[in-house]
């Protein structure tokens, strides 16, 4: 069925190209860096536009080189769930690097930031579009990596401080990885991601496997326990940089494990076995605690980074519950969250560098002098707290219709109390932003106007409008998608 | 064609002499006759590696003497194999030497030390292609004095003891060698490899103790030049204080040509049945091991950039003993693939060290903040080089440590697949800082050396600089050089 296509490859070598001329000559012509930034990301959306029909047809694209990349050469291999992946991840991509092109007007040493961002990007591509485990391997490590130059971009104590701490975990995550591919390889064979599951058997060895692979993604993803790196890194970054990170990388880490469940290890190995019991009890414990520990946050792109935390134990623990209905919940969530968890990230952003405001308790009053933006945030907040006509509360609805499905009520209980805490640490906030008194000691940068400027408004109003687009348009092709991979998958 | 092998050492020695004669009458012919001898050597090589691949091993005879009596010079693949290394590694270096060496040394000795470092890469040539055990002592013979020489060239109080000393253990290195080779000559009759392979196993039925006696004497002779900790101390030092192009070679190709040379002794002479009953092997996994987790622990609290580089390669030498310690076909690649991929990348650390060490004088890895936007080009090769050796895909250091690992699960030992895990942790730790802080940090007030400010080194050192960062990319990027490293 896979036909032979290079629209994969053209989607992942356009921003990787483009990234390493951006970063050659972006001294010199900066302009022209900026303008080629913008065109790159906006580029890779096309081989997404042209995959559509395909892939909604049930189609699956494909094209391997064998000689790039020893020993295995790399795959890319594009289905349902990574055309999801990487539509999501392109699209929310475009928006952010039009904002990110106004929004560091002016910051130093542009042509770096602008050339991770499109290594990045690229990365996420590959993830996403990956045939193999090799290849998803290749390209995760390379995210690391370009990540990290995001993260420690304002060169700040602190931003070295966390991005070397960033480093560390993710080296240590690909470390595990690199072992678990190395020895799925050995013990099945294989390392296509086409099957329902090549591991042939439990044994003490493939449960090794399993944990290595959780640890390699799961750090990430930020999952608890691994998760200590992410609430420095996410909110040190410049904000198109902190969209990015907690709107679609994390979600690598999430992408990769939904491929070890379901088409490394498979449904049969996996529902015969107690080892989701692993990723649940660790994706409960970062949806509570991270939830909890968001409201206790002053700093708003702190208590963002935590909400992520918790967002992705939502999405981990629909994996690990198993069958169709809360699967096809987490990957809508993954692109729910996405859209949304980015947009409020460049409001902060937006709010920041207009008014100042930083901390929670200084935001009386914003949302009159920047309603626009305001309304954006609220919307994505309400999406993330689930209300309905929002994306997630779609995503929500799936997500417990499966805990239920699967015999886990307490999940379902979860979720609802962690969707409580979220309101506890949104809306707050937004009710004083626009009726709180504002403090008259407000010093305002730009006294020209309160709203932000059009190039960094309208990326975030598109973001805001996804975020309830999605769930009311009738044939809502995402869930579709999530839907059908998930039945795929072999889940009933 | 046929004299190939003998004319790949002859260029390199032929070249050796004549520079220093050159230097009395045509002083400027000197930079060429450097690097002509190593292109011609490097041309013959790629010829051979043809002819080996299309019609088998060569087996050239000098004189024409045929093997009980006369010299046998033997390239197989895996001979091939590290001929390439070594000119990958040496042609960037010996283009570098040019441009750097009158910097680094008195204007009498420039030509000297070519000629050793021609010397040196000479009897390395020889030492891989040695069929007979004791033609391969005469040119590690070689090989250890001219590698003297060229580390206590820069004749600094330091350079002269780190030489001194490297001349000490590599000699107590050498005795052993000689001894065993005497007693497996009284033993076989023979100093052919071929041969003495035959008539091992009788020998070793008739006198297993004195078998053991030679096969240990020769293995730890070779350890020590190879630098397997815990014999490693005579390396730090004069890796640092050898000028840059020395620390290149040294640390790229002098340990790894010793490491090959007991791989090659262990199963051509002695045969593998000898060495397992010995548990050789056994000894040199757990040398190894200790060896990639310390010598990469050691490298973590240097302060000098080349020391750390230096302490770096006895790390990374374990690994190549690691895989050849495995046994297993692909941990053997696997340590084929590191011993070229860590070669490039150490040489290309260690002539990036010396292109900031003389454009801006800064030696220590504290003071390297902000050398990134000074040097971008050097320091995106050394970022290259330094990542490769962490084994980040998609360089070089990656593939090589992805066959290790596989070996290692190969062979039944998944303990080794942590211990390479491990140690690219540490590797990543200690090649980060400095990365970091140069491209990340504020810059610090430079004073720059010579008069033309603030820029690249020059174009000769660049360029190898370049040849060898864009090797390690290269090697990671393109999957028929690591099938072409031994198929």
């Amino acid at each position: 069925m896979a036909e032979t296509s290079l629209l994969p490859l053209v989607a992942v070598s356009t921003p990787t190209v483009s990234g390493v001329l951006v970063y050659a000559f972006g001294k010199k012509a900066l302009s022209a860096a900026r303008v080629l930034t913008v065109l790159a990301s906006a580029l890779s959306l096309v081989p997404m536009a042209l995959m559509y029909p395909i892939v909604t047809g049930g189609g699956i694209l494909e094209v391997r080189l064998p000689s790039l990349l020893p020993p295995l050469g790399l795959t890319f291999r594009v289905d349902g769930l990574g055309y999801l992946f990487s539509a999501t991840t392109s699209g929310v991509w475009c928006l952010v690097t039009v904002y990110a092109v106004s929004y560091m007007k002016g910051a130093f040493n542009q042509a770096r930031f602008f050339a991770a961002l499109l290594q990045t990007l690229g990365a996420c591509l590959g993830v996403a579009t990956a045939g193999d485990l090799f290849t998803l391997f290749v390209f995760f490590e390379v995210l690391s990596l370009a990540a990290y130059v995001l993260i420690v971009h304002d060169q700040t104590q602190e931003a070295m401080r966390a991005g070397f701490k960033y480093l560390v975990m993710s080296i240590i995550g690909s470390l595990s990885l690199f072992f678990a591919v190395v020895s799925t390889y050995d013990v099945s064979g294989t390392l296509s991601l086409e099957s329902r599951g090549s591991i042939p058997e439990k044994s003490s060895l493939t449960l090794a496997i399993f944990i290595a692979f959780m640890v390699g993604f799961g750090m990430k993803a930020g999952v608890f326990p691994l998760h200590v790196w992410l609430p420095d890194a996410h909110p040190i970054a410049p904000a198109p940089a902190s969209a990015l990170l907690s709107g679609i990388m994390i979600k690598a880490g999430a992408y990769g494990i939904i491929r070890v469940f379901y088409n490394v290890y498979g449904v049969e190995l996996i529902t015969a076995s107690k080892w989701p019991s692993l990723l649940m009890g660790a994706s409960g414990a970062s949806m509570v605690l991270g939830s909890a520990v968001a409201i206790l946050q002053n700093d708003l792109k702190r208590r963002l980074a935590y909400s992520s935390i918790g967002q992705m134990g939502y999405i981990l623990a629909g994996v690990s519950l198993a069958n169709s209905h809360a699967l096809a919940g987490s990957i809508f969530h993954v692109f729910g969250h996405a859209l949304a968890k980015s947009c409020l990230f460049l409001c902060a952003g937006l709010v920041a560098s207009m008014t100042g405001v930083k901390d929670v308790e200084a935001m009386a009053g914003v949302g009159r002098r920047m309603p626009v933006t305001m309304m954006a945030f609220t919307a994505a907040a309400l999406s993330m707290i689930g209300i309905p006509p929002f994306n997630g509360f779609v995503s929500k609805w799936w997500l417990s219709l499966g805990a239920v499905r699967a015999g886990v009520p307490i999940m379902l209980g979860l979720y609802l109390a962690c969707s409580m805490m979220a309101c506890i640490y949104t809306l707050p906030l937004v009710v004083s932003a626009f009726f709180g008194p504002e403090p008259k000691d407000r010093r305002v940068e730009h006294t020209c106007g309160f709203e932000a400027p059009l190039g960094m408004l309208v990326p975030v109003m598109v973001l805001a409008m996804g975020t309830v687009l999605f769930s009311i348009v009738p044939g809502n092709f995402v869930l579709v998608l999530s839907n059908v991979w998930a039945e795929g998958a072999g889940l009933r | 064609m046929r004299n190939a092998p003998a004319l790949v050492v002859v260029f390199l020695f032929l070249g050796a002499f004549i520079i220093p004669v050159a230097e009395m009458k045509f002083r400027k012919l000197v930079p060429w006759l450097v690097l002509t001898p190593a292109l011609l050597s490097s041309s013959l090589v790629f010829v051979m590696r043809a002819r080996v691949w299309s019609e088998g091993p060569i087996r050239f005879h000098v004189g024409g003497w045929a093997p009980p009596w006369g010299i046998e010079m033997f390239v197989d693949e895996y001979t091939t194999t590290m001929l390439t290394a070594i000119f990958v590694v040496a042609v960037p270096v010996l283009l570098y030497s040019m441009a750097s060496i009158p910097h680094e040394l008195s204007p009498h000795l420039t030509s000297r030390y070519h000629a050793l470092n021609l010397l040196l890469l000479g009897s390395l040539c020889g030492m891989t292609m040695a069929g007979d055990i004791f033609n391969l002592y005469v040119f590690m013979e070689i090989s250890s004095l001219a590698a003297c020489g060229t580390i206590s060239a820069k004749g600094s109080r330091e350079s002269v003891e780190a030489s001194l000393r490297y001349f000490l253990l590599s000699e107590l290195g050498s005795g052993c060698i000689l001894l065993g080779i005497a007693i497996v000559h009284t033993l076989t009759g023979h100093l052919n490899m071929g041969l003495c392979l035959e008539s091992m196993p009788y020998a070793a039925s008739l006198a297993p103790s004195n078998v053991a006696a030679a096969a240990g004497l020769v293995s730890i002779g070779l350890l020590v030049k190879g630098a397997l900790f815990p014999l490693h101390i005579w390396l730090p030092d004069a890796h640092a204080a050898a000028p840059t192009p020395s620390s290149a070679i040294l640390s790229g190709l002098v340990v790894k040509v010793a490491a090959f040379a007991l791989w090659r002794v262990l199963n051509r002479a002695f045969g593998s049945e000898v060495a397992s009953s010995l548990r050789i092997f056994d000894i040199i996994l757990l040398m190894a091991t200790l060896g990639i987790i310390l010598g990469s622990a050691l490298a973590l609290n240097q302060v000098h950039l080349k020391r750390m580089l230096a302490f770096s390669t006895v790390g990374q030498v374990a690994y190549v003993f690691l895989g050849l310690g495995l046994d297993s076909e692909t941990a053997v690649r696997g340590a084929f693939l590191h011993l070229i991929n860590h070669a490039v990348a150490k040489a290309c650390l260690f002539l990036s060290a010396g292109a900031i060490w003389q454009k801006l004088g800064v030696s220590s890895i504290q003071k390297m903040a902000g050398i990134g936007r000074l040097m971008p080009v050097t320091m995106v090769c050394y970022s290259l080089a330094a990542l490769s050796m962490v084994g980040i895909p998609p360089l070089g250091g990656f593939t090589s440590k992805w066959y290790l690992a596989k070996g290692a699960l190969e062979a039944g030992r998944p303990f080794y697949v942590l211990v390479i895990l491990v140690g690219s942790f540490l590797a990543l730790l200690y090649t980060f800082p400095p990365l970091a802080s140069s491209f990340f940090a504020a810059r610090t007030d430079f004073r720059p050396v010579g008069s033309d400010g603030f820029r690249e080194a020059p174009a000769a050192m660049l360029v190898s600089i370049v040849i060898l960062g864009a090797a390690c990319l290269i090697m990671g990027m393109d999957s028929s050089i690591a099938a072409q490293i031994i198929r």
